[in-house]
């Protein structure tokens, strides 16, 4: 036991500062964890705006004329233009679907609503690759199922739905995180407010309709403003669903045309940084915004303390049941099935050839070096990424969640930016930096690269739903810790970890998910050398290799089903909100 | 070793949270086996100050010290980790740990202290019997009622023997009949164990039934210390005298050594007077119970003053009665013994040791 004798004040100034800088650790740490963090993020997005003030070689003229230059050149403008439109679209679209499919399901005495929540929480997961690869099947021009078995009943006479246009890339967007983020939050919103504020509007002579317009609507408004600017984040986030259907139309968005500067030789590293500032200047606002709303959000999730009566749909119930069931399996299972199917057709889509069905994509895959070095690399990511986040988040949010408040703010901000950067906007930071500092320049083309990357873009809700665990966990079980004789350490392993390891389980599971399936934030920084399935397939899409392509798709959408299985029942058997 | 038994020393102790001061310098000795409440409002500092002692938030200024020990000193920059403080606390919300079963929980401070697996068996379960949880050991922390759990942050507290235990209003998520009980409990428990103690509460009775002292705070700071009977007889503070439970004030005049109640115009014999010049306006208070009440024409005792009753309820066990004193009308309590009269005359015995006068000049605190 440290003993003190009280009379052994010490003198020496030098002393007096070791020890006051001994009581500071704690503070010192999570100082140096808030500059770590900063670093890697501030330092690749400072790269990109620098990049719009760098002085044309040529005329050395410093300011304005690198955005004026780079707007003028051909599709810039447009590229910007085009995602504005998919994103209105989307929206436009998605919004008044969400809200009546969430109003159902948590309203409602619908049958099955438990279970059609579940599946809009699988389609949140399904790689939206995967999805459009499985679509392609349905909708191609040529030999899409959907528009032969039309133009064959004598229905049509050409294809009247083809995937590669502005609809089509609309619709996927629509059936992979369009509907399905917004009815995942939009759901709980509505169920947790409290039914009398509806008995209350019956009471005074209101139908349901006028109710639902002049009182559930106007309460939810919070909630659907902090979704809605959500899922247009997540819109700007999209690269592959444009680079596949929209390249053979000439159809560029900003992170497409962005990808397409920097494919040039040489990379056109300015033109791309402008448009990489456009687009952060574009998002700044609805970050504003959307932290705005969500902390006014006080009286969207009123009480919870209330009833929680549903609405009896009467004879509406089957019907209804049947649309929306119908409505899921459409948009989750037919697409996988399609994948499925496709990845064991000798042609892609071609069902009257004499012989349909071959396992050759799955054996010359098996067989392919690309392919098994794909999959390494993939797997090296995944679980990579998520071992790095799993620890580094779990400090992360310690120090948000412990430290003294003006850190305890800063760090906030910090974790939360990378949400504010599209993936390949901060990738393309990275591709800078590694021109810039050796030691990113000696990670650039292996797997460590895009670990990195992936590491910061699932950052802000991997901290999230730590933070928001350890929160409820309280203080008072971690001092208790101390108090009975524990030091820090042992009272993190002993006391936190065992109660925190579900969650932290959650997030692993979750960042792996996110990774393997995602490609435009790593896009920019791969390599032949540190390829992985994703890319590869990206590549064979590009390439029109459907079969292949299907392949890829099917094991990364199977993985990704796996890990949300997983995700479901370690968070229901332990009670972790892990929706973000 | 010293000989002096150790014993807690707060000096000048401060905690600003930004610039909102919650303790302002206080000072507080606990001598050995003593258990000392503090007392106040919500808010006004009491777990701030029991945190700082046991270690989890750190002073702005001031010391701790335990015995020969510094918890700790901001001038010398001296601070003792919570783990290397000996103490033992009892949490407001228990803080058990849910993913340990209830020996478990008791068992790791002893596990943390390197003692022998057997040992360990035969502390837990004499400390859980001297909480009446022999056999519920096995339990997971969600299976155990309020009280239970509350028996379990308490062996968890005492099982290692701590010099010190802390309490951060430990009773206060029970409901009122096992508060009480576990009250009692608590007070037997100090006969079979030696403790030192300090312990928050905003609840004046638990306060005074349980404390050989209690110090009361009010805005970050200790207005008064002392035993309970010496509070709640002789406050320091108007805002001790108001918060430690009810009080009669009636207005008059000071005098030396006396108070002269106003248009009754009766005198008082008092002892305790609070910075009041001879003269100022004064308001002389008394707790009610002891106060005696005699019908008029009853045997005179000294120090006593006339009073009529206005109005009487009767609540069963006891007449509520509403009586005029000089110029002011204050509520008593009768006994229901004897029938009492509206507009009947009464004697009011007030004891001279049971009176303060506080002066109502307009430049009092
Ligand atoms: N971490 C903190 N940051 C800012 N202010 C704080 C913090 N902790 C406590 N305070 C403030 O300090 C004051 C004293 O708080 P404390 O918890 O000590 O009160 P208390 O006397 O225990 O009250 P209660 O009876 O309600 O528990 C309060 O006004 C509180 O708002
Ligand atoms: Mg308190």
């Amino acid at each position: 036991m440290t003993t003190e004798p009280l009379d052994a004040v010490p003198v020496s100034a030098f002393a007096w500062v070791f020890r006051r800088l001994y009581m500071a650790r704690g503070e010192i740490v999570a100082a140096a964890v808030f500059a770590a963090v900063a670093f890697l993020v501030l330092y690749p997005i400072g790269t990109v705006v620098y990049l719009t003030f760098v002085p044309n070689e040529l005329s050395g003229v410093f300011g304005t004329i690198p955005w004026y230059r780079a707007f003028s050149e051909p599709g810039m403008l447009q590229s910007v233009l085009n995602t504005i439109y998919v994103v209105v679209a989307v929206q436009v679209i998605s919004m008044p679907l969400s809200v009546g499919i969430s109003w159902f399901l948590a309203r409602t005495d619908l049958p099955g609503a438990r279970m059609i929540e579940f599946c809009f929480w699988i389609m949140f997961f399904l790689p939206s690759m995967g999805v459009m690869t499985g679509w392609l099947l349905l909708f191609d021009p040529d030999f899409g199922l959907f528009n032969q078995w039309l133009i064959d009943a004598g229905l049509i006479k050409a294809s009247i739905f083809n995937l590669y246009s502005f609809w089509g890339i609309v619709f996927v967007h629509l059936t992979t995180y369009g509907i399905s983020v917004k009815v995942m939050l939009l759901t709980p919103a509505f169920r947790n407010l409290d039914s009398s504020v509806e008995e209350a509007s019956f009471l005074c002579g209101a139908n349901r309709w006028r109710t639902l317009i002049r009182i559930v609507l106007p309460l939810m408004t919070p909630a659907m403003l902090v979704v809605l600017l959500m899922s247009i984040i997540r819109g700007l986030e999209t690269f592959e669903i444009e680079q596949v259907l929209g390249t053979p139309i000439k159809f560029q968005v900003y992170s497409t045309k962005l990808y397409l500067l920097m494919a040039n030789s040489p990379p056109e590293f300015r033109a791309a940084g402008t448009l990489g500032t456009a687009v952060l200047a574009m998002v700044l606002p609805l970050i504003v915004l959307q932290r705005w709303a969500s902390t006014r959000r006080s009286f969207a999730v009123v009480g919870g303390r209330g009833g929680n009566a549903r609405i009896r749909l009467g004879r509406w119930r089957w019907p209804a049941f049947i649309a929306m069931a119908g409505g899921v399996a459409f948009m989750s299972l037919l697409p996988f099935l399609m994948l499925v199917a496709g990845s064991f057709m000798k042609l892609f889509g071609f069902f009257d050839l004499p012989q349909v069905w071959t396992f050759d994509h799955w054996a010359t895959a098996l067989a392919d070096i690309t392919f098994i070095a794909s999959l390494r690399n993939m797997l090296y990511l995944g679980f990579g990424t998520a071992f790095l986040a799993v620890g580094i988040y779990a400090l992360v949010a310690y120090c948000a969640v412990r430290a003294k408040s003006r850190l305890r703010g800063a760090i906030d901000m910090v974790t939360w930016l990378p949400y504010t950067v599209p993936g390949i906007v901060l990738s393309f930071g990275y591709l800078n930096m590694a021109l810039q500092v050796p030691i990113f320049a000696l990670l650039y083309g292996t797997v460590g690269a895009l670990i990195l990357v992936s590491f910061l873009a699932s950052m802000p809700l991997g901290v999230q739903v730590i933070k928001v665990n350890m929160l409820q966990m309280g203080t008072e079980i971690e001092e208790a810790g101390r108090i009975v004789g524990g030091g820090w350490t042992r009272t993190f392993r002993r006391i936190i970890l065992p109660i925190g390891s579900p969650t932290l389980a959650v997030v692993g599971i979750m960042v792996f998910a996110s990774t393997i399936r995602s490609v435009s934030s790593i896009m920019l920084l791969s390599t032949g050398a540190n390829r992985v399935l994703s890319v590869l397939q990206l590549e064979f899409l590009s390439g029109g290799s459907l079969g292949p392509a299907a392949v890829v798709g099917t094991v990364i959408v199977l993985i990704s089903l796996a890990a949300a299985i997983v995700v479901r029942l370690v968070s229901s058997r332990f009670g972790i909100q892990a929706r973000g | 070793m010293s000989l002096t038994p150790p014993s807690l020393s707060i000096s000048d102790l401060t905690k600003r949270f930004g610039r909102f001061v919650a303790v302002d310098s206080i000072a507080l000795e606990l001598r050995p086996g003593e258990l000392v409440a503090l007392l106040g409002p919500s808010g006004c500092g009491k777990t701030t100050t029991l945190r700082m002692v046991a270690g989890l938030e750190r002073p702005s200024a001031g010391e701790i010290r335990f015995g020969d020990r510094v918890f700790v000193s901001i001038p010398r920059a001296i601070e003792l980790p919570p783990e290397k403080r000996q103490i033992g606390m009892v949490f407001q919300s228990y803080a058990l740990w849910p993913h340990m079963t209830v020996f478990e929980n008791v068992a790791y401070p002893l596990q943390l202290r390197g003692i022998a697996k057997a040992d360990i068996r035969g502390k837990v379960a004499a400390v859980l019997d001297l909480v009446n949880l022999g056999g519920a050991g096995d339990k997971q922390i969600p299976q155990l009622s309020g009280g239970q759990q509350q028996r379990v942050a308490l062996a968890r507290a005492l099982v290692y023997e701590p010099a010190l235990m802390l309490f951060d209003e430990p009773f206060s998520n029970l409901d009122t009949q096992l508060r009480g009980q576990m009250r009692m409990e608590l007070k037997m428990l100090r006969r079979k164990v030696e403790m030192t103690g300090l312990f928050v509460t905003h609840d004046q009775v638990e306060a005074l039934s349980m404390a050989d002292r209690i110090a009361i705070m009010h805005a970050g700071r200790i207005e008064q210390i002392g035993s309970p009977s010496e509070v709640y007889r002789q406050p320091k503070t108007r805002f001790v005298r108001d918060f430690l439970g009810r009080v009669v004030n009636l207005r008059g005049t000071a005098d030396a050594g006396g108070f002269r109640i106003a248009a009754g115009g009766e005198r008082l014999a008092v002892a305790a007077t609070h910075d009041v010049h001879p003269g100022a306006t004064a308001e002389l208070s008394i707790r009610p119970e002891f106060v005696a009440i005699v019908p008029a024409g009853a045997p005179d005792r000294p120090n006593s003053i006339n009073a009529t009753i206005e109005e009487l309820l009767f609540t069963g066990d006891r007449f509520e009665a509403r009586m005029r004193v000089g110029g002011d009308n204050v509520l008593f309590d009768l006994p229901s013994d004897r029938a009492w009269a509206e507009g009947e005359s009464v004697r009011l015995h007030l004891p001279t040791d049971a009176v303060s006068i506080w002066s109502l000049e307009p430049d009092a605190k």
